[in-house]
Formats: C-alpha cells, sequence, structure tokens
C-alpha cells in the first residue's frame, strides 16, 4: 500500500516537472543566446511603448466590461431555472470552440453591416480602430468570465443568501453582503485569466481592426508582423515582452487582492 | 400568532395539501414526522423561500402569503445553519442589525444577554470554520434572535449533532425559549426531542398533518397506528368491542381472546380498531406483594418473562401473556428493575391502568 502510495506520489510530481521543464526549456532554448539589451532598446522605441500602452489599456477596460456584464450574467444561470438554460449555457461556450479568428471574422462582417456603419459614423469608429480592439478581446473573454463566476456561485449555496433574506436582506442586499464577498476568490480569478487572455488575444483583433502602427497595433499583433518580415530578433523580443507585461499584470492583480488567488 | 390556511405547495418532490396550523404567541410549537414527509418545506415557506400554490399564511392577522422574506419578520435556522463563512461570530450576529441599519445603542442590552444566556463570549472574534457544531448552532440562535422576531423557525437544530451535544442544545433552546419568551416552530422528526421541547406537537405524515395537540395527547393518545408507531408506542394490537359502557365512558375489548378495559373521553374511533399503551405505563407486581386494591378493576395480566434489554438508563422486559402468549413490553427504571431480581421464563403480574390505553384508528 505504502509502494503505491508513493508511485502515484511520484507519478504526479513527475507530470508537473515535466510540465514546468516543458515551458522552461521552451523559454531557455529561445532566449539562452538572448541579449537583453535588444529588450530594452526596442521598449526604448514609441511604436513599442504605444503597442503595450494600447495592449494594457485594451485589456483592462475589455476585462471590466466582461466581468461587469458576465457576473449579473452568470449570477443568473447559477441560481435561476428556466426555459433553455441548457441551451443558453452552451454558448458561453462558443469562444472556446470558435478559433479567434473565426471570431473576428464574424465581428468583422457584423460591423460592416449597414446599421452598424450608421453606429461607428455617428458615435464612434469600431472597425480598423482602438475601440475595435477592446470589442473583440471581450468577445473572446466575456464567455469565459461567465463560465468561471459561474461555476464560482454554483460553489456557494443559494442557502446563504435565503438566510440574509430572512435577517432582513433584499435580493441585492443579499447578493451584495453575502454572495460577492464570498465569490470575492472566484472574482479574483475570473479577473486575472480574463485579463492574461485579452492581453495575449491576436486572431479575433487583427481580423476586425488590422495592425496599424501607432494605431491598431497590440503586442501580439507586432510580434506577428516581426515574424512575417523575418525579423526574428524582434519578434522574440516581442514575445518577450509580452511574457513580461502579462507577469507583471497578473502579479499587480494578485498584489492587490492581498492574497494568493487559486484557480 | 402565526395561522397557515390550507395551504398548498407543489416543489421538486413534494405536493403538500390542506397544512393548517395554528402557533399562538409564545408556545414552542413542535411539527414531528418523518424524515422527507415535507416539514421543511412548510417552514421554509412559513420563511417565505418557497410560493405556495393556493392558501394563506397570516402573521399578526396580516396576510403575508405574498411577502417577500424581508418582509415577514421571522427568523429561520435551517439544519445546516449556514453561518456566513465571509463574516467573524460577532459579525454573524450583527449581520441583520447592520441591514436594518438600526443603532448599537438599541440592541447592545439584547447583544449582551444573548451572548451571556448562550455562552459564546469567548468565540466572538472567530470565524465561523473553527466553531464546533453546537456553537454553530448557538451562533445562529443569537444571529436569529437579535432580530426579535415574531417567530422563530428552526429546522431540525440537532440533527448534525453528538448526543451529549444534543441534550446541552436543548437545554439552550429551552432556556431561550423562557428566558426571551419567543415563540418558535420547530421541525424534527425526533420524537424524543419533540416531547422534550414542545408545548404543541403537530404530526406530519404523507404530505398531510394527521394529529395536532399539546405534548402528553399526541404522546400518549395518537389518533392512529401509524402515527403510535411513529411516536414509539410499542404495545399495539388490534382491538374487539365486546363490551360499552356509556355511563363510564368504558370499553371492553378483547384481543385474540386477552380481555382489556380501557376508557375513551370522545368518540369511538372508526372500525378497525386498535388500542395500545405505551411501556412505561406497564407497571410490574413484586410477587411478595398483594395486590393492590385500586388495581382491582384494572387490566392486570400474568405474564412469562422472555427478555430483557438493558439501555443504559432503564431496561426494556418483554413479556408474553401466559395463555395466549400476547406480547407485552415495559420499560422499567433501573433502580426497579434490581429491586425486582426477576429471571428469564418467570411468570409475574403486570397491570396497566385503563386511562393509559388509548383507542385509535388503523
Amino acid at each position: 500500500m505504502k509502494t503505491r502510495r508513493s508511485l502515484f506520489s511520484a507519478l504526479i510530481t513527475l507530470a508537473l516537472l515535466l510540465l514546468i521543464g516543458f515551458y522552461v526549456i521552451l523559454l531557455g532554448y529561445t532566449y539562452w543566446q538572448y541579449h537583453p539589451t535588444a529588450l530594452w532598446e526596442l521598449i526604448a522605441t514609441r511604436e513599442i511603448r504605444h503597442a503595450i500602452g494600447v495592449s494594457v489599456v485594451c485589456a483592462t477596460i475589455a476585462t471590466a466590461i466582461a466581468l461587469f456584464i458576465a457576473i449579473p450574467a452568470s449570477y443568473v444561470l447559477s441560481r435561476k431555472n428556466f426555459p433553455g438554460k441548457i441551451f443558453i449555457d452552451t454558448l458561453l461556450d462558443i469562444p472556446v470552440f470558435v478559433s479567434p479568428v473565426a471570431i473576428g471574422a464574424l465581428l468583422l462582417v457584423f460591423f460592416t453591416s449597414p446599421l452598424s456603419k450608421h453606429f461607428q459614423e455617428n458615435f464612434f469608429p469600431i472597425v480598423f480602430a482602438v475601440p475595435g480592439i477592446v470589442i473583440a478581446q471581450f468577445t473572446v473573454i466575456a464567455g469565459l468570465a461567465a463560465r468561471m463566476m459561474k461555476s464560482t456561485f454554483d460553489q456557494i449555496p443559494s442557502r446563504y443568501e435565503e438566510v440574509a433574506r430572512t435577517l432582513g436582506c433584499s435580493p441585492v442586499q443579499a447578493f451584495r453582503n453575502v454572495t460577492l464577498p464570498l465569490a470575492k476568490n472566484g472574482f479574483l480569478a475570473a479577473a486575472v485569466i480574463s485579463w492574461a487572455r485579452a492581453i495575449g488575444e491576436f486572431g479575433a483583433t487583427i481580423t476586425l481592426v488590422g495592425a496599424a502602427a501607432m494605431k491598431t497595433e497590440t503586442i501580439p499583433t507586432a510580434v506577428y508582423l516581426s515574424f512575417a518580415s523575418a525579423d526574428i530578433d524582434r519578434a522574440l523580443t516581442m514575445v518577450a515582452i509580452l511574457i513580461l507585461t502579462a507577469l507583471s499584470g497578473l502579479f499587480i492583480i494578485r498584489f492587490i487582492s492581498g492574497k494568493e488567488v487559486r484557480f | 400568532m402565526i395561522t397557515l390556511e390550507n395551504l398548498e405547495v407543489k416543489l421538486k418532490g413534494f405536493h403538500l395539501k390542506n397544512i393548517n396550523l395554528e402557533v399562538r404567541d409564545g408556545e414552542y410549537y413542535i411539527l414531528l414526522g418523518p424524515s422527507g414527509v415535507g416539514k421543511t418545506v412548510i417552514i421554509e415557506t412559513i420563511a417565505g423561500l418557497h410560493k405556495q400554490r393556493s392558501g394563506k399564511i397570516v402573521i399578526d392577522g396580516k396576510d403575508v402569503s405574498y411577502s417577500p422574506p424581508e418582509m415577514r419578520q421571522i427568523a429561520f435556522v435551517p439544519q445546516d445553519v449556514s453561518l456566513f463563512p465571509h463574516l467573524t461570530v460577532l459579525e454573524n450576529i450583527l449581520f441583520g442589525m447592520k441591514i436594518r441599519k438600526i443603532n448599537q445603542k438599541v440592541y447592545k442590552p439584547l447583544l449582551d444577554d444573548l451572548i451571556e444566556v448562550l455562552q459564546i463570549d469567548h468565540r466572538l472574534a472567530v470565524f465561523p470554520l473553527t466553531l464546533s457544531g453546537g456553537e454553530k448552532q448557538r451562533v445562529a440562535l443569537a444571529r436569529a434572535l437579535i432580530t426579535k422576531p415574531k417567530i422563530l423557525l428552526l429546522d431540525e437544530p440537532m440533527s448534525a449533532l453528538d448526543p451529549p451535544i444534543r441534550r446541552q442544545l436543548q437545554k439552550v433552546l429551552k432556556e431561550i425559549y423562557i428566558h426571551f419568551g419567543v415563540t418558535i416552530l420547530q421541525v424534527t422528526h425526533d420524537q424524543e426531542e419533540a416531547f422534550i421541547l414542545g408545548d404543541i406537537i403537530s404530526v406530519m405524515m404523507d404530505g398531510a398533518v394527521v394529529q395536532t395537540g399539546k405534548r402528553n395527547r399526541v404522546y400518549f393518545f395518537p389518533e392512529t397506528r401509524k402515527i403510535a408507531l411513529f411516536t414509539g408506542m410499542e404495545n399495539l394490537f388490534g382491538g374487539e368491542i365486546v363490551g360499552l359502557d356509556e355511563k363510564q365512558k368504558q370499553i371492553a375489548l378483547n384481543h385474540n381472546g386477552v380481555a382489556f378495559k380501557a376508557f375513551y373521553d370522545r368518540t369511538i374511533p372508526k372500525p378497525p380498531l386498535f388500542f395500545g399503551f405505551r411501556a412505561e405505563e406497564v407497571m410490574i407486581i413484586k410477587d411478595d406483594r398483594p395486590i393492590p386494591e385500586d388495581i382491582a378493576d384494572e387490566n392486570l395480566i400474568v405474564v412469562i418473562l422472555k427478555k430483557v434489554i438493558e439501555k443504559g438508563s432503564s431496561h426494556t422486559m418483554e413479556f408474553e401473556e401466559a395463555t395466549r402468549h400476547l406480547p407485552i413490553i415495559a420499560e422499567v427504571p433501573n433502580y426497579v428493575y434490581r429491586k425486582l431480581r426477576y429471571t428469564i421464563g418467570q411468570e409475574m403480574k403486570v397491570f396497566i391502568r385503563k386511562k393509559n390505553i388509548c383507542l385509535m384508528e388503523n
């Protein structure tokens, strides 16, 4: 029995080592001859600083909007039963099984329709414009955020809300004072994952807004453009910037949350 | 006063019909029934957590059938107590006060009183995760009582507790009931707990309330054989009426050739008639003692001792009637049993008073 347990222990540890080892080898092999001065030189250029700024700002806005909508939407899905619930629940997975480029194509067709053209003329441009980046990122991450928040709400017994109601809470007060505080960790996890997914988003973004330098260029599109023009050093530097930006963002969210976010 | 008038509730797996209850101010009311009969559904409906199909819920003369839970002025302690895990014990207790924005000066005297009576003063700063089952119940009671509810609804408050903690909490519940003068409606499947705590007991079976009455009435005089079985009446027999004295309100019964006499205080139940008596009401007459005159007209039966089961606090003695082998069970306190010094197979006499024999329907 003891041997079986230690074998099991060894196997799961090996799996973890393989996973981490794979990423470490991938990065180590790619960057072992890489000179960090190239990183600072590239960051110093206006174009890249703009791309980093656009990526961070757009990902943050898209995450905020996605969570703002995903929280109440997933709460309804978690707590209420209604006809067609399974169908709606499945729709949330569209961004998972439809590739980002296909989502971008859908968005492009939709936002070049006469109705949305009218909207863009009177309010703000979307196609080949910065707001389009937010929309592309939002489309990809909203379902993911809702899915994560739903599983968080599913794990919180509705009994807490019921007890809160008998203690004088309205449904809104029960949600705000009981459910939301209990969902804090799930909320932070959803924010972290959504933001990380948004900042790395490429397919839907490039399809909807293109990759105009100093305009709609994000870090992932800059990586693509560098590879497309066979500038491998620049591409690797952009990948390093993307990794560093994403990691910094994740650490900041975890730091603000005050404790480790488990997901 | 809480009144349920012809309440009908339909939920997945439950269809409760014609539920009528009346809980008067200051009463400790028990809804007793086997698990899965719908007791919890009833108190959750009173709390406003389920919608009824028809019927009324009236609290202090006001129809609250369609009022949301927060407008009903009730407090509900569910079976799992559901203390908010992200709040400390004190924050849990004061939750209702904070929501209603009630000034600390208003609730402070009651808070101090509750903390003292429920003995939770040393646990106020901790989170519920660290509390024992009994402590959780006490905190949940404090959280409910501080809102000064018109009625406190308790759903199986002791079902998850160990016997010693359960006994402690029974005392606590009795104490808060007396100390705070609160009206309580408690659901339980434990007949012993029901009879320890309740003033009025309603027995629920098959989705309906089948008997309501004062504790002793339900305990000693169940109206049907099913209720008698559920409330633990050990001696139950089918009976044939062989004589009736309407003046004395006395009835003569026969079960397989063994005669019994009983009183009836209302109408005689519909046939098929059953009768029974509790094991604690079977008296044993010592061999060396003459039969007292006052029991000469009671049910005196010659029996043979078949088996004795030690139960710690008492002994269960299983007899057979000497000629017809009718099984009779007696529950005897330890000190009585020790004085008896009987052996298995020995013939002896027992008697059951007529007033302790209960007539019932099937």
